[in-house]
């Protein structure tokens, strides 16, 4: 492996746990999945007052709805499946 | 006899200005090098009439060579960039014919670049004591009237503050876009070894920095809950919807409460109330309301609909489409224009109801332009014409008279119903005079709402009332014409160039779709600029320098002042650019599926059980594979090959049969899920590796 290999497998582990984008400085996920839990967090909020649903039955309700945005869904993915 | 020179922008502009120019209407036509110009005779003077091609010069490096940055410019005749045969001889010929004229006149379109193509020619044919002398004919429409009044009032002139401020912005955009345009492909070769055309401007940074903001409010949307109560009663047979009067509700139980208190249970009028409303005619049409409702009405791309408004222009039917003025001047004869646009069989009804009037009023909107009056038809039309042009035509010309019509009249109804205390509405609305939809007729967008005759107390039965969940929605996906519209109110880009700046960032690859969605090229720039040079996308440096281009024209500043602002503005971006490229290139190059990078992980290595396997790109043949991220420590060796097409991601799950991570492989809409060892057979079936 040559030495720009080298730096970009080192690279590697800095990346995001969903794509290949870097990742938040102390975080695990990119700015992008970040930014998508964090409205996950804030939607939860809104689903518990509605519904009373706990969070897995949160992410697995959401998941089934069209309007959720691609990187929220990737992000609801990869919390369902460590729920899991 | 005196022999005056006039330069036109386009051929067909030229043969209607000579027809309109001779005392005859028939000038001689004539050809050299393939090229045609017309010969008119008007008192004592014979005009020779000539086309340019648009732009016969362009800017250009004062040196040769493939590198940045580059912050001086030439001028050079356009052929020698595009090696176009047919400019070449348009050059040449207004060449020849200037050697036996003794006067000069541009009869270019009368705007920026108009100024800039007559006098860039004139100023490469004459001598300077001569261009001095050469005029200007300033005009809005190619209808013989007012050709005649232009040349009756040409000006001594050339019309030099708005050619400075033409040629300080060409040399403007030119040097933002090649400097940035090469750093960005300098990057991704250093980075990837190879070239890919890419391009980034003044413009078109803070353009893809708008679809960005989109893209990320769609893609990280989470919908929430909401209920909404939807409640029908039928009346006299027919079925009205009536609308809670909390258009929405938060929590599911409270919904479902005043739904099955009310389903089914007698309403009554409690309050019945009406008012008239009046709707204003429209404003006549700048370029940008073309460009919006000509999508709205027939889905026409904005470059279409320009495309299309330039014909009619070039024919004399309809003034100068690029144009930002929403107003018609009281210099414009109303009257004139109804009387011809009374011959045309469509028309005939509305232009007369019109010239009954004792006087004319027309509805003007906000925006104004210097130079040009909102769209307007001339009066005159040409029976072959195209079905795209005709149905422009149309809705031009409808625009035109429905904004000179009177306020249409609609009576709007609410009647308040309670139900078991519960307050819903029926609401309609109905068009009591139609005013000036009468004359935009099948482009108006009003929908009528009629109620049935109801009474104060009057008792409505059985109202059915159910509670409905519903998600909130992302924002939607901007289109062109909607992007544009953005482009106008951010004040970036003008309006002959907007509807460009977006056709480029398609051809780039940075956005796709009718409904636009930006790619993940187009993401990539985007992050890459914002990372290392975010002024590049803000609005504010883009907006300043317009701000300096139109203060030139009002001669305020100058072209050496502006272009120095220009340049000081570029240098600390395009320097960061510089220092960065390797690192800019390897985040671009991710998105181009860069040779040299290494995508997330697929899961933990069935070989070490410690390293990852992630995909890897193979810099000398392209090719990717999954090896185990131990290898840079000489740990493990462990890789397998992986297919070349589709989109591979990993599933998150150890393979049932030999431990490898299990892969998702998305080919267009079809996924499939799979061992990423080639030996399994785990959803395999006959799947090719390597190829």
């Amino acid at each position: 492996m040559n030495a720009a290999m080298e730096g970009v497998v080192k690279n590697m582990e800095d990346r995001c746990l969903i794509c290949n984008r870097p990742r938040m400085s102390g975080g695990q996920l990119c700015r992008y999945h970040q930014q998508a839990y964090d409205r996950l967090m804030d939607a939860f909020i809104s689903w518990r007052t509605a519904l009373n649903v706990d969070w897995r039955g949160f992410l697995e309700e959401v998941l089934k709805l069209p309007e959720i945005g691609e990187w929220a869904r990737e992000v609801a993915e990869n919390l369902l499946k460590r729920a899991q | 006899m005196k022999r005056v020179l006039v330069i036109c922008e386009k051929p067909k502009a030229a043969e209607r200005v000579a027809k309109a120019l001779d005392d005859n209407g028939a000038p001689r036509e004539a050809k050299s090098l393939g090229v045609p110009y017309y010969i008119s005779r008007r008192e004592d003077k014979e005009l020779i009439v000539v086309s340019a091609l648009g732009h016969l010069f362009t800017v250009t490096a004062d040196r040769r060579g493939w590198s940045y940055p580059i912050f001086e410019t030439k001028w050079i005749p356009i052929h020698e960039v595009t090696r176009s045969r047919r400019a070449s001889n348009h050059l040449r010929l207004i060449e020849s014919l200037a050697k036996e004229a003794d006067e000069f006149v541009s009869a270019c379109d009368y705007d920026i670049e108009g100024s800039l193509i007559a006098y860039n020619i004139l100023a490469h044919i004459l001598p300077a004591e001569r261009l001095k002398d050469a005029g200007r004919m300033r005009f809005s429409s190619l209808t013989k009237e007012a050709l005649l009044e232009a040349w009756r009032k040409r000006s001594g002139t050339l019309d030099y503050p708005v050619i400075e401020a033409g040629k300080a912005r060409h040399e403007v955009d030119w040097i933002f876009g090649i400097n940035l345009s090469r750093a960005l492909m300098s990057s991704v070769r250093r980075a990837m070894g190879r070239f890919r055309p890419m391009s980034i401007g003044r413009v078109q940074g803070p353009t893809l920095n708008f679809l960005k903001e989109r893209e990320v409010e769609i893609r990280t949307f989470v919908p929430t809950p909401f209920w909404a109560l939807e409640a029908y009663a039928v009346i006299d047979g027919r079925k009205y919807r009536l609308e809670y009067y909390r258009p929405y509700m938060e929590r599911e139980r409270e919904a479902l409460e005043i739904a099955s208190r009310c389903d089914g249970e007698n309403g009554y009028v409690e309050l019945l109330s009406s008012s008239r409303r009046s709707i204003p005619p429209p404003n006549p049409f700048s370029l940008g309301d073309l460009q919006h409702e000509a999508h709205r009405v027939y889905g026409y791309s904005p470059t279409k609909t320009l495309k299309i408004a330039e014909v009619l222009y070039l024919k004399a039917l309809i003034s100068y489409p690029r144009t930002s003025s929403q107003r018609i001047p009281p210099s414009i004869d109303l009257r004139e224009i109804l009387h011809g646009l009374r011959g045309i069989e469509a028309y005939r009804e509305l232009a007369v109801g019109l010239l009954s009037r004792t006087h004319f009023r027309i509805r003007q909107g906000l925006k104004e332009d210097p130079a040009h009056p909102a769209i307007h038809p001339t009066g005159y039309y040409e029976e072959r014409l195209r079905p795209h042009e005709r149905r422009l035509f149309d809705l031009i010309c409808r625009r035109f008279m429905a904004s000179m019509g009177e306020p249409a009249h609609t009576l709007e109804t609410d009647a308040q119903i309670e139900v078991k205390g519960y307050r819903f509405h029926l609401r309609g609305s109905r068009l009591i005079d139609r005013g000036w939809m009468s004359i935009y007729g099948p482009f108006s967008k009003y929908k009528e709402e009629t109620l049935p005759p109801l009474k104060h107390g009057q008792i409505i039965e059985r109202i059915s009332v159910r509670a409905e969940r519903r998600n909130t929605k992302p924002p939607p996906r901007l289109d062109q014409p909607s992007l544009l519209k953005l482009m106008e109110r951010e004040e970036i880009g003008t309006k002959a160039t907007r509807s460009e700046i977006i056709e480029t960032l398609f051809r780039r690859g940075y956005i796709e779709g009718s409904s636009i969605r930006l790619t993940d090229l187009g993401l990539a720039v985007v992050d890459a600029l914002e990372k290392y040079c975010p002024e590049i996308l803000s609005p504010e440096l883009t907006r300043y320098l317009e701000k300096q281009l139109e203060r030139m024209q009002l001669s305020e500043t100058n072209s050496a002042l502006v272009l120095k602002d220009a340049v000081e503005a570029l240098k600390p971006p395009l320097y960061k650019l510089k220092e960065r490229e390797l690192e800019i290139g390897l985040e671009i190059g991710s998105a181009l599926g860069s040779p040299s990078h290494v995508e997330g992980s697929l899961g933990s290595c069935p070989r070490c059980n410690t390293g990852k396997m992630m995909i890897i790109w193979n810099k000398r043949t392209g090719k990717r594979f999954a090896g185990c991220s131990n290898y840079i420590k000489g740990l493990c060796s462990n890789s397998f090959p992986l297919p070349q097409r589709g989109e591979i991601k990993a599933c998150g799950e150890a393979c049932p049969i030999c431990g490898a991570p299990l892969i998702t492989l998305k080919r267009g809409r079809i996924f499939r899920k799979l061992c990423v060892n080639h030996e399994c057979s785990y959803g395999r079936g006959g799947e090719k590796h390597g190829r």
